[in-house]
């Protein structure tokens, strides 16, 4: 029965194991270590009875709205619309303004539509990180999330009984500017040196405008269009505010001098002092200039080197004809306008 | 087609923009610049919000895609670099992991590239060593530096780098107080002694540095600076020794590693020719092959290569006596308190005495500091004897010294006392005398070379240590009866000539010559060798072709300083034949000269005699270039004539020795009585060490091979063999054979039968 090495075998597992004096008491084979080492031991609530205030609901939807899967993040996005508390903080647009550069299409209308939901007073004091965000989609690499950077702006730029638009226009003007240059395809180098490096001949504006705006088709077009609209919109409201603007300083001091609004610290901004170069933290960033965009003419000052690359885009677009055309046509006339004007004023 | 070209006009991912731009920079500079400005902006939005920056990935893209690129675009890129500079000095506590690592990484590519300089980055990264508190992250920065030096050391030294670096570390430890001081000091000194190790620095500066490190208010830092006076210079020995056999790992990358490389970097000239045997033979493997033995001989030449000069750190040092004085005062002295533990301590007094000794300094107070730990009782007191010897050199004055001596006699050698412990004391004392003779009196040694009849070897052995020492110093101050026949002989010759010879204080003794050059004359005369007959000339340029190749395996002493000299050029070096038409005459006179001085050389007047000998050395030097050969014999002839001690108790040796650091263990003399266990099992496993047990099967069949011919034929399907003449002969062997092949077979089964 059995071969002389298999008895051996049962054998060896039926021996009583020897206990020892002064030693531990062998450990079965079959025995389970339990003990553990831990530097910590986290116990979360798991009671699932509890309920949740609004609040903790909100931010939970809020770190939703990291989500790696698009439809909990869209979702995520439309509960926080519907439940939109009354006093909105800046953990809102900490969360959701990243979300102007997703890659899913969905996503980001529901972005465009919380944003819209949002009233705009709330909205005001965050509209620098939104606005960086609207940058980083201008110039992103993905086509269709460039395509729909501008749909945020212009939301933004059509903001009404609220500074949201002036604080667009004079705290980053150069950079929208070069944001919608390379936007639509126009060749806006500002200095002689790089222009030259560049083969402008080779790139005629007609093979960027088609490469970038991708206008042949019918869904650049609309783009196209939409990215127009803003750019006409933001040049209006940064070149010809002067009216406006200083006949409300004129209204809102009416005791003092006609002039007094000139003289008094500007409002609306975050850096009174930027022109002196006082408490400005950041001059490293593409938007250093040597003068603040506060004031029209200084925002002009800066346009006049890529008027000429601004209007052949404007031009060649013309030519294209439908609303795109009428637009271009628009937008032409106004710089003109505004180029007489100011050399007038000189 | 167009489509196709549309798709590569229009890059929808950053790696393909890079591949188009790199191709073309003219052409996409647009679309650089507006990732460019893509990236601006998410670098804006991440100094708005460093720790909630949740978009690493692709700003991370970013940032490698402009690295690579921004060579293209000089202009518009200027910033770039001061901002990942920026973006790491103000945030690198709150930045992700990865982030940071791209940032040292682009950093570091835009330094091989031309765009920022070494001395930049370095300035860069090397505040974040000592600010950071993330491991990996410094570790990460304390490679990169170390790879940037060691790149730009590679071809030729980098002053300027070198210098610049130098200077920072110097003022991370020139601060040495404050909480961040201790930290900065400790990397100062690691980076240093890494960078030494590596011989990619080697100059005084280095030295300089460690020594600030020495002289730190912190106790970590001043030990770091001490060890790596007293150890770093064996650690670079054995790295480069490493080096030279094994392809340095770093740079194996570099190298074209081919597949036959072995695991020491050696080809696998085995493995290659059997291949060759096998392998259908053709010109590539061939050429193969010959490239193997090639790499092959040119490592085995590289490793037969004397090492390059290193000097030891020590020896580099500026100003050594302040150094020894100012770490004397500051560590060991009873004003700087006990900051320090023994073993730091003992360390510290070790680095001190070697400093003494090296450069034979006076720093007076340190003999009088080792009285009070000179007692058998103190812990590590061989360590304490150790630094007491080496810190002994001919110019200490015998006032000082002779306190140390006393203190070890009493205190050591006495009847009362553990043989084991008299040894060490004896050990000690001789070490000592070895390098300042002067340091005892007459009394004491003689009490103390007593100890030459004690039963225990140890003991015995050291003692007649010192016996043999003065023999060759002073025999005058040992008794009578230890002088030794020479050393008598000669004191009885020095008195009779009236100008006994006497150990002085700070007199140095000078060689004059080749000593005992004399003899090897007087042999070459016996010899028949300065015979001035054609034949002769001819059969001694015969001999000493042979005396210029003699096999110096087996002399120790002269095994590294030769390098062979080809045949054609020693006829040329010596030639007697192309001597000075003098020579003949000079012989002659030579010949008459050692007749005389054989016929009455006792009798002689000793100066007289002196002049001849002096004569006779000039001769020998001026006529004869002197071969290995010649010394080996010249050695002999000096033992034979008991001259021997001239070279090794003399106090030309002591003057040599002063530099050599002392082994405590050594101290404790040679080991009696039976091993212990543990000792027992460490020499057994020592001489395990390099050989492999186990059966020679067990080991082939580990390493993985292909089938061999006998395995296949021995699986070898039967009935395909059946009909092969190996089988069908076996029917038709002799009886004689079948009977021889059966036997044959029981024999094995049997062998085989007992060995199970």
């Amino acid at each position: 029965m059995g071969s002389q090495r298999r008895k051996k075998e049962k054998k060896k597992d039926f021996v009583k194991p020897k206990l020892k004096v002064g030693k531990t008491k062998p450990k079965p084979t079959s025995h389970t270590e339990l003990g553990f080492k831990a530097k910590a031991i986290g116990l979360p609530e798991q009671s699932i009875t509890k309920a949740h205030t609004p609040r903790e609901t909100f931010n939970h939807y809020l770190s939703l709205a990291r989500h790696h899967s698009h439809t909990a993040r869209r979702e995520a996005l439309t509960y926080l619309q519907s439940h939109l508390p009354e006093d909105v903080d800046s953990s809102l647009f900490t969360s959701i303004s990243p979300l102007i550069l997703d890659p899913t299409s969905t996503v980001r209308a529901a972005v465009l539509s919380l944003v819209r939901a949002i009233p705009t007073t709330s909205l005001a004091p965050h509209v620098h990180l939104i606005s960086l965000y609207i940058h980083a989609g201008m110039t992103h690499l993905a086509p269709d999330v460039r395509a729909d950077s501008s749909k945020v702006l212009l939301l933004l730029l059509k903001a009404e009984e609220s500074d949201i638009p002036m604080q667009l226009v004079t705290r980053s003007w150069a950079k929208f500017l070069h944001c919608f240059g390379s936007l639509l395809g126009w060749d806006l180098a500002t200095s002689p040196t790089s222009s030259s490096s560049t083969a402008p001949s080779a790139h005629t504006d007609g093979i960027k405008w088609n490469k970038v705006g991708n206008a042949t088709s019918i869904d650049g077009i609309a783009n196209a269009a939409g990215h127009l609209e803003a750019l006409s919109l933001f040049l209006r409201l940064g070149l010809s505010d002067n009216l406006t603007r200083e006949t409300q300083a004129q209204r809102q001091v009416p005791v003092y001098h006609a002039d007094t609004g000139k003289h008094l610290i500007p409002r609306n901004t975050t850096a009174p002092y930027a022109r002196l170069g006082l408490f400005v933290e950041d001059k490293s960033g593409l938007l250093s200039t040597v003068w603040s965009t506060e004031d029209t003419s200084a925002r002009y000052q800066l346009l006049k080197p890529m008027l000429s690359g601004i209007l052949s885009g404007l031009d060649s677009g013309r030519r294209q004809g439908g609303e795109i055309g009428r637009t271009c046509k628009y937008l032409i006339d106004f710089l003109d306008k505004v180029k007489l004007e100011t050399e007038k004023l000189q | 087609m167009p489509k196709r070209r549309r798709a590569a006009l229009l890059p929808n991912n950053i790696a393909l923009l890079q591949n188009l731009v790199r191709r073309d920079p003219g052409s996409y500079k647009e679309e650089f610049l507006v990732q460019y400005r893509h990236y601006a902006t998410q670098k804006e939005i991440l100094v708005t919000n460093p720790s909630g920056f949740h978009d690493t990935d692709a700003f991370l893209d970013q940032i490698g895609f402009i690295a690579q690129v921004c060579t293209c675009y000089p202009g518009d890129t200027e910033e770039f670099p001061e901002d990942l500079a920026e973006l790491l000095r103000k945030h690198h506590t709150v930045l992700p992991v990865e982030l940071r690592e791209k940032i040292v990484q682009s950093l570091m590519l835009l330094r091989n590239r031309g765009v920022i300089a070494s001395e930049r980055l370095i300035q860069i990264i090397f505040p974040l060593l000592t600010t950071t508190n993330s491991k990996t992250f410094r570790k990460d920065i304390y490679t990169t530096i170390v790879r940037l030096l060691k790149h730009a050391n590679r071809n030729a030294k980098a002053p300027k780098l070198n210098r610049s670096v130098q200077t920072l570390l110097f003022t991370l430890l020139e601060s040495s107080d404050g909480a961040a001081a201790a930290s900065d000091g400790l990397w100062a000194a690691k980076l240093t002694r890494e960078l030494w190790r590596r011989s990619i620095w080697d100059d005084p500066r280095t030295a300089e540095i460690m020594k600030q490190a020495a002289l730190h208010g912190n106790t970590k830092v001043v030990i770091a600076g001490v060890n790596f006076f007293l150890g770093v210079d064996r650690e670079r020995e054995k790295a480069n020794r490493k080096k030279r056999g094994l392809d340095d790992d770093d740079d194996s990358g570099d190298d074209s590693a081919s597949s036959d490389d072995g695991e020491g970097g050696k080809p696998h000239i085995a493995g290659i020719k059997h291949r060759m045997g096998i392998n259908k033979k053709t010109g590539k493997r061939a050429r193969k092959l010959d490239a193997a033995m090639r790499a092959l001989k040119k490592k085995e030449k590289g490793a037969a290569l004397p090492t390059q000069l290193n000097f030891a750190a020590i020896h580099l040092l500026h100003d050594p006596q302040g150094f020894a004085e100012r770490l004397f005062s500051q560590t060991l002295s009873r004003s700087s308190g006990n900051k320090f533990t023994l073993e730091q301590r003992i360390q510290i007094l070790n680095l001190v005495s070697r400093l003494i000794g090296v450069h034979k300094l006076s720093v007076l107070g340190f003999y009088s500091y080792l009285l009070k730990y000179l007692t058998p009782k103190q812990r590590d007191v061989t360590q304490f004897m150790a630094a007491a010897a080496q810190s002994s050199h001919d110019l200490v004055p015998p006032d000082a010294l002779s306190p140390v001596i006393r203190k070890i006699a009493d205190e050591f050698v006495s009847d009362g006392v553990a043989a084991e412990v008299a040894a060490a004391g004896l050990n000690a004392i001789r070490e000592i005398l070895t390098r300042n003779p002067l340091a005892i009196e007459a009394d004491l040694l003689q009490d103390l070379t007593e100890y030459k009849g004690s039963k225990s070897k140890s003991v015995m052995m050291a003692a007649r240590s010192l016996i043999g020492l003065y023999r060759g110093v002073a025999p005058e101050m040992l008794a009578r009866k230890d002088r030794g026949k020479i050393a008598s002989m000669e004191m009885s010759a020095a008195a009779a000539a009236g100008q006994a010879k006497k150990l002085q204080y700070g007199v140095e003794n000078v060689v004059e010559g080749i000593p005992g050059l004399e003899l090897l004359e007087q042999w070459r005369k016996e010899q028949g060798l300065d015979n001035d007959d054609e034949d002769a000339a001819a059969k001694e340029a015969e001999d000493d072709d042979d005396a210029w190749n003699i096999d110096l395996s087996d002399s120790e002493e002269s095994d590294n300083g030769w390098i062979d000299v080809e045949s054609d050029k020693e006829y040329d070096v010596s030639d007697d034949g192309a001597g000075p038409p003098k020579d003949d005459e000079s012989d002659e006179e030579d010949d008459s000269d050692d007749s005389d001085k054989e016929q009455d050389a006792e009798e002689q007047q000793p100066d007289a005699k002196r002049a001849k000998t002096e004569n006779v050395v000039q001769n020998l030097m001026a006529r004869k270039f002197l071969a290995p050969a010649d010394f080996q014999k010249l050695e002999e002839l000096r033992t034979k004539a008991g001259l021997d001690k001239i070279l090794h108790g003399g106090q030309s040796a002591a003057a040599g020795r002063h530099q050599d650091s002392v082994e405590a263990t050594s101290l404790l003399g040679s080991k009696t009585g039976k091993a212990d266990k543990e000792e027992r099992m460490a020499a057994v496993m020592e001489g395990r060490q390099d050989r492999q047990f186990g059966s020679k099967k067990g080991k082939k069949d580990s390493q993985q091979h292909s089938t061999t011919n006998k395995e296949k034929a021995r699986k070898k399907n039967f009935i395909m063999m059946i009909h092969k003449r190996d089988v069908q002969g076996k029917n038709k062997k002799s009886l004689r054979d079948k009977q021889k092949s059966l036997r044959a077979h029981i024999d094995k089964q049997k062998k085989s039968k007992r060995k199970s």
